[in-house]
């Protein structure tokens, strides 16, 4: 039921929309999220993004949050990608997609694990850019979203 | 003896991606914390609490959980993923 992919190879939104929706005729809405790598961030003249990861905690991690949304809504499957590695503007980063009996599950569950991989899983991105490689800081604003879940910190 | 594992800034800057630490068992995330910082006093920023998280056989960890022998402990920024 749960999906959870961290690898350095794209993937095809169609695909995943598909594996999240065949054979599931009591499924009624799947929600799906896709993060881009955009030309400005902390900095201007951003070119690309370099993605690290801590092997083997982060797909845990990510198993962990996909199971919390699946203990608060109607999940009925759930796919999370995040690729790591170098990826150029414009390049597809994570992909997360939620099937449900109902859109208000499927919606909420979906912006749930957004807000949770923004603050839980180890990932780190650093911006490469014209005048070179900085690591981006975390963002009170991430944060601020994950903690209006109202549910308490993992640990 | 406890093997840390740094990733992200923290592996960049001391430049190492992992530094085994002398300790008695049990330990707690705060004594291997207070040890990298004397160890790695130009780094203080970096290692120090309120910015390092420590996880401790792959789970977030507070400053009190404790480690034995074998257990997987790494340093690291806060997470900027998604």
């Amino acid at each position: 039921m749960i999906k959870i992919v961290v690898s350095k190879d794209g993937f095809s939104i169609d695909a995943e929309y598909r594996h999240l929706s065949s054979d599931l005729p009591s499924c009624g809405a799947v929600v799906t999220f896709t993060g881009l790598v955009r030309e400005f961030s902390e900095r201007t003249g951003v070119t690309g993004m370099r993605l690290e990861h801590y092997p083997g905690m982060t797909e845990k991690a990510l198993g962990s949050i996909c199971a919390l949304a699946a203990d608060r809504w109607d999940v009925q499957r759930c796919t999370v990608i995040h690729r790591v590695g170098d990826l150029k503007t414009e390049e597809q980063i994570v992909f997360v997609g939620v099937a449900s009996a109902h859109r208000e599950d499927a919606f909420e569950a979906c912006r749930f694990i957004m807000d949770y991989l923004k603050t839980e899983a180890p990932f780190w991105k650093k911006e490469l850019t014209e005048d070179g490689e900085f690591w981006v800081e975390a963002r009170d604003k991430d944060q601020k979203a994950r903690e209006c879940w109202g549910t308490p910190d993992s640990d | 003896m406890i093997r840390v594992l740094f990733f992200a800034k923290i592996k960049d800057e001391i430049g190492i991606d992992f530094f085994d630490i002398k300790s008695d068992f049990p330990t707690t995330v705060s004594e291997i914390r207070n040890s990298l910082i004397s160890e790695f006093s130009d780094h203080e920023p970096l290692l120090k609490q309120g910015y390092a998280l420590c996880a401790v056989n792959q789970q977030i960890s507070n400053e009190e959980t404790i480690i034995n022998l074998d257990d997987e402990v790494a340093f690291f920024p806060p997470v900027t993923g998604g």
